[in-house]
């Protein structure tokens, strides 16, 4: 399956899809092993790195920036997110940290992708989804 | 989007590395956002907090600052991660205090002026009706969009990329359109004092989620202290970065001037909803309390009087840890007045620089937290602590009696 986004922030990356439909604080990512710790967060206690994250958008503090940045920086990393729409905040923190950043994939086509599938980003918003 | 032929310029990295990292962050926000444009800012306020920016951060500041970066607007800085009248006190945090001094240091040899508050309007700083700025402290954008008419969104790493380059992306709250008011809410309870007000900021993010209030039936324009108090407490708990007062603001002649063509759905807050709002932050069921807070934005130099006033002869209790926040400005100041010696003489500590929410010198989780404000209640309740949101009188009291009493 192929679905297109618009590209936010350039970049190619792949990797296993996490998807959700509830906005993600940045701000509470554990940094040293890549684990969600917003409470109530579907992925509470799931790791991102190398994963390809498809949520809404993002939410809580706008130090979350940096966040992401400390997250690549110790190798926990997302391959690449796929927003509804994207927020400044991410936004920022993707370019910071080099994280390919799409959105407005369409919520139909966004809900064909399923946890677990291999998905591959390309840089001019191609997304290759390959069902698990 | 249009760029001009100077930002295409930055962009291409043809004014060095900073400038074109900065406009790469403003260039994606703006393509996310479709702003046509980006424009000039008058003025950024900048985090720098060792606990959000971390090692990755002070390396990335750091690396700006040696290959040429500066802050080509006047740049005022945020709190920090430590009280610097206390560095070099806990051999355990020394390597992070390091982290912190380095942030600061290479912000201000950009340029930054280390106010190292989130209140900078008690310090004088505020922007002007109509300009747009880039503002990070979620607390400060509310003041700057409706108490002074100014314009900015909520910023994140964007403040520095704007503070490189002097533009943002032209959205969100830079737009007419988007600042007006969705919903009137009818104050119908006897508001004052920044402890009160704290409280209704708080009631109103809960009541109106995203869309933008416009209040009606305050009986008088409040004071800087209470507008500060209500504009932390409204961003802590809800994504608003922009509220009207019929008649007070500036953007608001009239509740219908600032609702636009908008359908206005009216929600009523009255005294019982206010005293629900307090009871939502309570978690704690023990009396005793370990830790009173209060200075959430930084105190003014007027409320820093009125402490050192309400505790008159008495005494911090010998259990209790009582903090006053602020900066190290006006700390200076109230040092001058004498406060600081009363305040020491009765045992409460003010602390210059820093917040409890991002301090390093982190309190005990388990302990009992007593606050006069819903941000310091709603943030140090992640933190593991036992809360109870009270007024400025009873925190004084908790404080004294080294326990609650309502």
């Amino acid at each position: 399956m192929v679905l297109h986004g618009d590209v936010v922030v350039e970049g190619a990356g792949e990797g296993p899809a996490m998807v959700c439909g509830v906005a993600l604080a940045l701000a509470l990512l554990d940094p040293k092993s890549g684990i969600v710790k917003q409470p109530g967060h579907p992925w509470e206690g799931e790791c991102v790195a190398g994963k390809v994250l498809v949520y809404p958008t993002g939410t809580g503090s706008a130090s979350g920036s940096y966040w992401l940045l400390n997250l690549a920086s110790q190798g926990n990393a997302p391959a690449a997110i796929i927003n509804e729409q994207a927020d400044a905040v991410t936004v920022a923190g993707a370019v910071l940290a080099g994280i390919p950043l799409l959105h407005r994939v369409g919520s139909r086509e966004a809900a064909s992708i399923r946890t677990g599938d291999h998905v591959r980003v390309g840089d001019d918003g191609r997304i290759e989804v390959a069902q698990r | 989007m249009h760029l001009t032929a100077h930002q295409q310029a930055m962009l291409e990295g043809r004014h060095g590395w900073p400038q074109q990292l900065g406009m790469r962050m403003l260039t994606a926000v703006g393509r996310a956002f479709d702003a046509a444009a980006l424009i000039p800012v008058s003025s950024v306020h900048l985090s720098l907090s060792g606990v959000s920016v971390g090692e990755p951060g002070l390396k990335l500041f750091e690396s700006v600052l040696a290959r040429g970066g500066r802050f080509v607007v006047p740049t005022t800085l945020n709190i920090l991660s430590l009280d610097r009248q206390h560095v070099g006190t806990s051999p355990a945090l020394a390597a992070k205090e390091q982290v912190q001094l380095r942030i600061l240091d290479a912000c201000r040899a950009m340029g930054g002026l280390p106010t190292c508050s989130c209140n900078p309007f008690v310090l004088g700083v505020q922007p002007r009706f109509g300009e747009n700025v880039a503002w990070n402290e979620s607390a400060t954008a509310p003041y700057v969009n409706a108490v002074l008419g100014a314009r900015t969104n909520r910023e994140g790493a964007t403040a520095l990329a704007s503070a490189l380059t002097g533009y943002t992306a032209a959205y969100g709250m830079h737009l007419d359109a988007a600042r007006r008011a969705m919903v009137a809410v009818e104050v119908d309870a006897d508001v004052s004092g920044s402890d009160r007000f704290s409280l209704l900021g708080g009631a109103v993010a809960a009541a109106c989620g995203d869309r933008i209030p416009v209040l009606e039936g305050l009986a008088r324009k409040p004071s800087l202290d209470e507008l500060t108090s209500f504009c932390a407490a409204l961003a802590a708990v809800g994504p608003l970065a922009m509220f009207h007062v019929a008649g007070m603001t500036p953007e608001a002649p009239t509740a219908a001037a600032a609702l636009g063509r908008a359908p206005a759905e009216r929600i009523r807050l009255d005294a019982r909803a206010l005293e629900r709002e307090a009871a939502r932050y309570t978690t704690a069921t023990a009396a005793g309390v370990d830790l009173v807070v209060m200075g959430c934005p930084h105190a003014s130099l007027d409320q820093i009087r009125d402490v050192a006033e309400r505790l008159d002869s008495q005494r911090v209790h010998a259990r209790t840890t009582f903090l006053l926040q602020t900066s190290a400005a006006i700390a200076d100041e109230a040092c001058a007045q004498g406060l600081c010696d009363r305040l020491a003489r009765a045992g409460v500590a003010l602390t210059r620089d820093t917040c409890v929410h991002v301090a390093y010198r982190e309190p005990a989780a388990g302990a009992t937290l007593v606050t006069d404000a819903l941000k310091i209640a709603y943030l140090l309740r992640s933190h593991g602590l036992a809360v109870r949101l009270g007024t400025t009188a009873q925190c004084v009291r908790a404080a004294v009696n080294g326990a609650w009493s309502a």
